[in-house]
């Protein structure tokens, strides 16, 4: 017999896709964007269980999550923000729409803060208060950083 | 202070007086509107979802079904099945059969030293995890037909996890839950 879902199957389901994209939007990298969805959900129920689970926590801890992950990589992969899957058998993986490539290259170059608020902004549903919170910095602070990624964001792609 | 109107106005953050500014703004001033068209063109290029599908990760286990913890009636109720499955299985040409296809089970466990899975797949016969280098995960990739699967995992050969992403589940007997995979898979 089935059972209810339960709060955080729910919250699963419904906030799995903005994540992936939240990561794909920051690595560019769509089979890294799959670990790290699996290891940010992973790592919630670790640590959280699965009472009231918050959009503001599960970013928090896919951040988390994607910034350690670089920190063990370092240096940072550069140039390749095609949006391939990176593993050796792409045609088994998410594939990333052609049209998207453009948007995802443009964002590999923007600063990591910016990209980061810029991806939040854009993907998770999250309001600035929430950002700043997710982010560490001011709501003020969140509000100038976006619109500053969104004119540089403008200037790369005009030169695509 | 004005030019972040353009960005508060896409991310819905603007207050009712700084929208009646923003309007009033973009009426007048020609520059600053040619600009929030382009900054919203390019939100539309930038919100459209980058892939069409998005995994749906298999993580962590369930309480597990111990065929030793049947009970005798439980055991008749078994042997019936079987009994009637076989009869069926005589009389009736069997069905087309689906291709397999590759499902990954992957658990985050750093301090286990063994991990298992047992399912219906298995026979509820416990089958090792690999353990994925020094990441804490354990996984495996397994051939199944497309059709309902229930399982759990088996950390250290005692306790019992079931699958906090497989949001399907279902009580066993036991005390315990199995999740469930519905045909076709998660997807």
């Amino acid at each position: 017999m089935l059972i209810a879902m339960g709060d955080f199957g729910s919250f699963y389901l419904r906030h799995r896709k903005e994540l992936f994209h939240y990561l794909l939007r920051m690595t560019g990298d769509a089979a890294l964007s799959e670990d790290l969805l699996q290891e940010s959900f992973t790592r919630f129920l670790d640590r959280y269980g699965r009472e009231d689970p918050t959009l503001p926590l599960l970013f928090t801890i896919a951040r988390n999550a994607l910034f350690d992950h670089w920190r063990k990589r370092r240096p940072l992969p550069s140039g390749d923000w095609s949006g391939e899957t990176g593993g050796e058998n792409p045609e088994e993986g998410v594939i990333v729409r052609e049209e998207a490539r453009a948007v995802l290259r443009a964002l590999g170059t923007l600063p990591e803060d910016e990209r980061d608020l810029l991806s939040l902004a854009v993907t998770g549903g999250l309001s600035y208060r929430e950002i700043a919170a997710v982010s560490g910095l001011s709501e003020g602070n969140v509000k100038v950083r976006i619109h500053r990624a969104r004119r540089k964001l403008r200037d790369l792609l005009r030169e695509e | 202070m004005k030019e972040e109107w353009i960005s508060q106005f896409i991310d819905d953050e603007l207050t009712l007086d700084e929208k009646i500014a923003f309007v009033g703004t973009v009426h007048e001033d020609s520059p600053f509107r040619e600009e929030c068209l382009d900054l919203l063109r390019q939100e539309k290029r930038l919100r459209e979802p980058p892939s069409r599908d998005v995994p749906m990760p298999a993580l962590s286990p369930r309480p597990r079904r111990s065929l030793l913890s049947f009970r005798p009636l439980q055991w008749a109720l078994v042997l019936l099945v079987a009994g009637v499955a076989l009869v069926l299985a005589r009389n009736l040409s069997p069905p087309a059969k689906e291709a397999n296809v590759p499902y990954r089970f992957v658990v985050y466990q750093p301090g286990a030293d063994r991990v298992e899975i047992a399912g219906t797949f298995t026979g509820w016969e416990r089958v090792s995890l690999n353990r994925s280098g020094n990441s804490g995960y354990w996984e495996i990739v397994l051939s199944l037909p497309p059709v309902e699967h229930r399982y759990t995992y088996v950390i250290d050969g005692e306790r019992t996890m079931s699958d906090p992403t497989v949001p399907g589940r279902e009580r066993d007997d036991f005390g315990g839950e199995n999740s469930i995979i519905p045909p076709g898979g998660m997807a």
